[in-house]
C-alpha cells in the first residue's frame, strides 16, 4: 500500500461536524496520509456562547497519525468515513463540573464518523487522586462516557478495585465496575 | 441442659459479654472488602452507590468485629459532613450477614449505622453463638449495636425461638 509521509506537524481544529481543515488530509481512496504531531481539539456546542470562542471538550496529541479515508454508496445514501490511527497519544478531557480527566496510551484510534476515540496499549487516566489503568478504553465524546471491556486497575488514596470492565459517566461523577474485587477505604 | 421456647410475644434479650452482638459505630468502620460482585457503582469520592450479587467485608477497626454481608443489592448513603461519612447500608434480597458470634439472614436489612441499629426485615432467620448460643426465625430482628446490645424479635405466629445453654 502506499503510503503518503507529510512531514510536517499538523494542528488540526476539529469541531462537529470537523471542519475543514480536515479537507487538506483527504486521501486517495484505499490510501492514508502520515500526519506528525497530530493535535486536535474538540469542541462542544454550547449555543449560548454564539460563536465566541469555547472552551474546549477534550484535546488530544498524537506522535504519529495516520488518516484513512473511505467513500462508497450505502442502499440510500453515500458513505463517508474517516479514521485516524494514532501512536503516542496522550490528552484531556475537561471538566464542566468535574475534575479534568488527563489520559496517555500508546496507541488510538479516533472515528470522526462515530466521535470516539479509543486508547490501546498501557492506558493511563488520571482525575485527582484517581487513577485508572487499563489496556483499552473508549471515549464518546457526545455521551460523555469512558467505557472498556478490558480488566481495570482502580486506585484513589488508599481504595483500589480491580473489574473486568468498567465505565466512566463523567456528568454523574460515577464508575460502574464489572466483577469487581478490593477495598474501599473510608477516609480517616 | 437444653431449652425449647416457642414465644408468644415479643422477646427482648439483653446481651451480655457473654452472648452473641455486632458491634458497630460510625469511628469503627475503615472501609469496605470486595470479595465478590457482579456490579459496583462508585462516586469519584469513593462513595459506594451500589453493589449487586455481592460478597463484602466491612472492616472494623478491631478486625474481630468485621462483618460479612451476603446480598443481591447492597446501596450506601453518606451523610453532609466534609468527611463523607456512611450513614446507612441498605440491603435488599438474600440477606445474609454474618460475624464471629452471629448469622442472621433475612430478605431486607437496613443498618443505621449513627442510631447504632439493624432491622431485619422478612423471613429472618437467626443463629447465635457464644456461652449461650440460640437460633430461630422471626418476621422481623431488631439488633441494637450500642453498648447496651440487645436483640428485639417481633412477633410472628410462626416465631420459633430455642436456645442452649452449654454450661
Amino acid at each position: 500500500m502506499m503510503r503518503w509521509i507529510l512531514s510536517i506537524t499538523a494542528l488540526l481544529l476539529l469541531q462537529w461536524p470537523i471542519s475543514s481543515a480536515v479537507a487538506q488530509a483527504e486521501t486517495p481512496k484505499g490510501e492514508s496520509v502520515r500526519l506528525e504531531g497530530l493535535e486536535f481539539t474538540m469542541i462542544d456546542e454550547d449555543p449560548t456562547q454564539g460563536n465566541t470562542l469555547r472552551k474546549p471538550k477534550a484535546r488530544f496529541r498524537a506522535d504519529l497519525a495516520d488518516l484513512y479515508e473511505f467513500k462508497g454508496n450505502g442502499i440510500d445514501k453515500e458513505i463517508n468515513t474517516k479514521t485516524y490511527t494514532l501512536q503516542g497519544v496522550s490528552g484531556t478531557i475537561y471538566g464542566k463540573d468535574s475534575k479534568d480527566f488527563q489520559l496517555k496510551a500508546d496507541k488510538g484510534t479516533y472515528n470522526e464518523n462515530l466521535k470516539t476515540i479509543t486508547l490501546e496499549g498501557s492506558v493511563i487516566i488520571q482525575s485527582g487522586s484517581m487513577l485508572i489503568k487499563t489496556e483499552s478504553v473508549t471515549w464518546y465524546n457526545e455521551e460523555d462516557i469512558l467505557v472498556s471491556n478490558s480488566p481495570v486497575l482502580l486506585q484513589n488514596g488508599e481504595t483500589q478495585l480491580t473489574a473486568q470492565s468498567f465505565k466512566v459517566n463523567r456528568a454523574e461523577k460515577k464508575i460502574i465496575l464489572q466483577n469487581s474485587v478490593g477495598t474501599i477505604k473510608t477516609k480517616d | 441442659m437444653k431449652k425449647y421456647i416457642i414465644a408468644s410475644a415479643i422477646l427482648f434479650l439483653v446481651s451480655t459479654s457473654t452472648t452473641a452482638q455486632i458491634k458497630m459505630n460510625r469511628d469503627s468502620i475503615t472501609g469496605l472488602e470486595i470479595i465478590k460482585s457482579e456490579e459496583t457503582s462508585i462516586t469519584f469520592e469513593n462513595e459506594i452507590e451500589y453493589i449487586t450479587k455481592g460478597t463484602v467485608v466491612l472492616l472494623m477497626k478491631e478486625e474481630k468485629d468485621n462483618l460479612t454481608l451476603v446480598t443481591d443489592r447492597l446501596t450506601c448513603t453518606y451523610d453532609d459532613s466534609p468527611d463523607r461519612m456512611p450513614v446507612k447500608l441498605i440491603m435488599n434480597g438474600n440477606v445474609t450477614i454474618t460475624n464471629a458470634e452471629i448469622t442472621i439472614s433475612s430478605e431486607t436489612c437496613e443498618i443505621d449505622i449513627n442510631k447504632n441499629i439493624a432491622i431485619f426485615d422478612g423471613n429472618v432467620r437467626y443463629k447465635l453463638k457464644g456461652d449461650l448460643e440460640a437460633e430461630g426465625s422471626s418476621s422481623q430482628v431488631t439488633i441494637n449495636m450500642g453498648k447496651d446490645g440487645g436483640i428485639k424479635l417481633k412477633k410472628n405466629k410462626n416465631m420459633k425461638f430455642k436456645f442452649s445453654d452449654k454450661k
